[in-house]
């Protein structure tokens, strides 16, 4: 019995050291040839199971089948609509040797919580690599077929609304919907797949929902589509069927964004090198089937643009949430 | 039925995949005996291994794992008192004092044996009546939900042993506890006292392993080096007696936590719990609960593991996460390339039904597994503590680590390891308190959704058949101290607890046929 004490006394000590190290070493200048070694943590603010850990499991499997020499390994740090994770994350500044996969609530996060240490200027914005949409999905026996006809029917009947948290998607889908008329009364719920459940059982009118998540619904006629926010029409033949809300004649639509982020102060050649590979693993077969399989709007912006993107669209938020 | 089995068997039955139900099982359990690594986080994990497999023979690896996490959370929860999971929490209660009192190996034997019976049971009545139950689920809103959660609270009253003022003031902390960190209604940060670690709010799992493992080896520092339990042998296996005490709980058990685990959200944990406070409440030896009886055992250990199949009804028929694992094994659907959702039965007969018989494979296995091996597991208390509690310590540290990698968990874990070694010494009760912080949560959702329907309508929101008749248990139930007392004086009090005992399972029958 002695022997996996001491085995395990060595670990915890070890892993003490390793960690003092972390914190007290002086970062060396990076040099021209840097790539990253070892273990590259890929950080995602979300719980294991979730569209954000998926994307980060993703990004990670793409990066090891390119194999570069190190290894990708995807750390859940949830909590806090994603506060935690983010937090956290600030004290990587420098290290290039580990990635962050984040999406829209780092923009509004900051915006609802004004607690918060971080930005999503705190961060050195790498690829983002995908594009999502929500639907506006009710009941199939709704007095509504349209989002103009929900928004009217809000304006004079008391209609009662599901929405998964206060800084993502489904809050943009509201104010979206408040924004062009409507009142609603939102009962707040824990996840998409819990607000889905209140529109089954009758407790909710009307929900948002991605399409990926609202397509089984559709597909077994327990709820009807009343717009898409995307910009154009999904590519699909049972969401392509779904009009967008500018069709319908309502300029409302829902852009969600998900990106890779290196930690902020990170050396101009680490941040090349990780652009490049990332870029490298959108062009497989797993990100291709990962787009297509979660109907996401494929998209690919890096560096500056990205950067650029980001204060375009922190600026959106600021209106809404303000 | 009979042909949906037949596809279901001819899937499941292949050599590879009982291979791998049996890995995912054996994997499962080591992953529960490791404190902090949970079932959810361990499905997550072994998501990506399982890409090169068919889908069905990935899912019913995913499944062993979940299956055989449940029972290895057991076994530390029996042996150290460490949980492994938080739905074995309650197994710390009874099934740690029976084997500090050499009964380790039949506690985990019937611990074993009733999940499996349980876990047998409420598999017949998932495939026979998924989607009928699921319809039933739906009707289940936030009001109802709310009424569940008040039933809850009010069970804090069993729970709380002799002084009941205490029992609530600790049911009301953890409640406050559980208030910290970014609410569900407003989105506004409470008692977070300006630390970003607190947003998320108090991490149960740490919460746990510090209460009950650091805390309760701390009190066995203060109490002075036990001797090793050295126990017969003869002593390790069940007893005629044991199996026939435990039928009634685990029936009892089964029922509660199946139809808890039909509700989306309710959770395996609510159900060991209810489970447990059901025990108090009609079980002949409720007593001795809480002394190491095998009643207190096994009756949230059927629960647990009834929940935890029920939790596949909203998830096969509807689409909707029952809970935390499920909700998971609904991603790893979708990268298989399934669509999940209402129309799953229909469109994936081989894969569902496949599943599903997996389900009784890994069962088997589980059982076939851990019955034998149950005593070797008791001898482990052999060990003499100058060994085992450093082994404790670092293994409730490391556990609590790796959660979140974070160090936050592990002070933590430090915090409530004194203040569970505090609340010993003085005699506090835990149950409350881990009630209060489990039921907390959830309470709190319920009650601000069913403001938001309510609307103008007030209290009327909670008038309807279902949460009147769960609010009408919830107050017997608080009551029940009152009129037990009168009905024991009148009568002798265990045939009227059988009696009930027998209502209810009729009842249960009722609304399976």
């Amino acid at each position: 019995m002695k022997s996996p004490l001491r085995t395990s006394c060595c670990l915890a000590l070890t892993a003490l050291l390793l960690s003092s190290c972390a914190v007290l070493s002086v970062r060396p200048p990076v040099p021209a040839d840097w790539t990253p070694r070892g273990s590259v943590p890929v950080m995602v603010a979300m719980a294991p199971g979730g569209g954000s850990d998926r994307s980060a499991r993703v990004i990670a499997q793409t990066l090891n089948e390119q194999e570069l020499g190190f290894d990708a390994n995807v750390e859940n740090k949830e909590g806090g609509s994603g506060a935690v994770g983010w937090a956290t994350f600030l004290s990587e500044e420098g290290n290039g040797n580990t990635l962050l996969v984040a999406e829209t609530a780092l923009n509004t996060l900051p915006l609802v919580y004004e607690d918060v240490p971080f930005t999503y200027e705190s961060f050195t914005p790498l690829v983002m690599f995908a594009q999502d949409s929500r639907m506006v999905v009710a009941r199939k026996d709704a007095p509504y077929d349209t989002c103009p006809e929900l928004v009217d029917e809000a304006g004079r009947n008391r209609v009662i609304a599901g929405s998964s948290g206060k800084t993502g998607a489904d809050a943009l889908v509201t104010a979206e919907l408040e924004k062009a008329g409507g009142r609603f009364d939102i009962v707040p719920y824990g996840s998409t797949g819990e607000v889905l459940t209140g529109l089954l059982g009758g407790q909710i009118d009307v929900a948002p929902a991605s399409a990926a998540n609202a397509k089984p619904y559709l597909e077994s006629g327990d709820f009807k589509a009343l717009c898409s926010l995307s910009e154009e029409r999904y590519d699909d033949p049972v969401l392509g069927r779904v009009p967008t809300a500018i069709e319908q004649g309502m300029n409302a639509t829902v852009i969600m964004w998900r990106g890779v982020f290196a930690a902020g102060g990170v050396a101009d050649v680490q941040r090349r090198y990780w652009i490049d590979k990332i870029e490298q693993g959108m062009r497989s077969q797993t990100y291709r089937d990962y787009i297509k399989a979660d109907m996401l709007i494929p998209a690919n912006l890096s560096g500056e643009k990205f950067a650029a993107y980001l204060d375009d669209y922190d600026a959106q938020m600021r209106e809404i949430f303000r | 039925m009979i042909e949906n089995l037949t596809i279901g068997f001819e899937a499941a039955l292949s050599a590879e995949n009982v291979l791998w139900c049996f890995v995912g099982v054996l994997l499962g359990t080591i992953i529960g005996i490791l404190p902090g690594l949970g079932s959810a986080t361990g499905v997550a994990i072994l998501i990506p291994v399982t890409l090169t497999f068919s889908p069905l023979t990935a899912l019913i690896m995913l499944a062993g794992i979940y299956h055989g996490a449940q029972f290895g959370a057991t076994i530390t929860a029996i042996l150290i008192a460490t949980p492994g999971e938080a739905s074995s929490v309650i197994s710390t209660l009874d099934g740690y004092q029976m084997a500090r009192k050499g009964r380790a190996g039949p506690a985990l034997a019937i611990s074993a044996l009733g999940a499996f019976v349980s876990a047998m049971v409420s598999l017949v009545a998932l495939m026979a009546v998924a989607p009928f139950f699921a319809n039933l689920a739906l009707d289940f809103g936030p009001p109802e939900m709310l009424a569940i959660m008040i039933l809850g609270l009010c069970t804090i009253v069993v729970f709380s042993g002799r002084n009941l003022p205490l029992g609530m003031a600790m049911g009301l902390v953890g409640v406050l506890i559980a208030c910290i960190g970014v609410d569900v209604g407003s989105g506004t940060a409470r008692y977070t006292f300006g630390s970003v670690e607190l947003f998320g709010g108090v991490p149960f799992v740490e919460v746990m392993i510090g209460l009950f493992a650091i805390g309760e080896l701390l009190n066995q520092l203060h109490i002075g080096m036990a001797a090793p339990i050295k126990a017969r042998f003869r002593d390790l296996l069940l007893t005629k007696q044991d199996l026939k005490r435990a039928a009634a709980p685990t029936a009892r058990g089964t029922v509660v936590g199946f139809l808890l685990g039909c509700l989306p959200g309710a959770g395996t944990t609510l159900a060991s719990f209810m489970a447990y406070g059901a025990e108090k409440t009609f079980s002949r030896n409720r007593k001795k609960l809480g002394t190491g009886a095998i009643e207190g055992v096994v009756a949230p250990d059927a629960a647990t593991n009834a929940a935890s199949n029920a939790n596949f009804i909203p998830t096969l028929a509807l689409g909707i996460p029952g809970g935390a694992t499920t909700a998971v094994l609904l991603g790893a659907f979708l990268v298989y390339g399934i669509q999940p959702g209402p129309l799953l039965f229909e469109n994936q007969p081989e894969l569902v039904w496949g599943l599903l018989v997996s389900f009784f494979i890994g069962n088997v296995i589980l059982l076939v597994l851990n019955l034998p091996l149950a005593p070797v597991f008791a001898q482990l208390l052999r060990i003499r503590y100058a060994f085992m509690y450093p082994l404790i310590i670092v293994t409730s540290l490391l556990g609590a680590y790796s959660v979140k990698n974070s160090m936050f968990s592990v002070w933590v874990v430090i915090v409530f390891g004194l203040v569970g070694y505090a609340m010993k010494r003085l005699n506090f009760p835990m149950a409350p308190l881990v009630l209060g912080l489990v039921i907390g949560p959830l309470f709190e959702k319920a009650l601000v959704q069913t403001s938001v329907l309510a609307g103008d309508d007030g209290l009327g929101v909670l008038a309807t058949p279902t949460t009147l008749i769960i609010l009408a248990l919830a107050a017997a139930l608080v009551t029940s101290p009152l009129w037990r007392g009168r009905l024991r004086r009148t009568k002798t009090a265990p045939d009227q607890d059988q009696d009930q005992g027998k209502t209810k399972a009729h009842a249960e029958k009722g609304s399976h046929e």
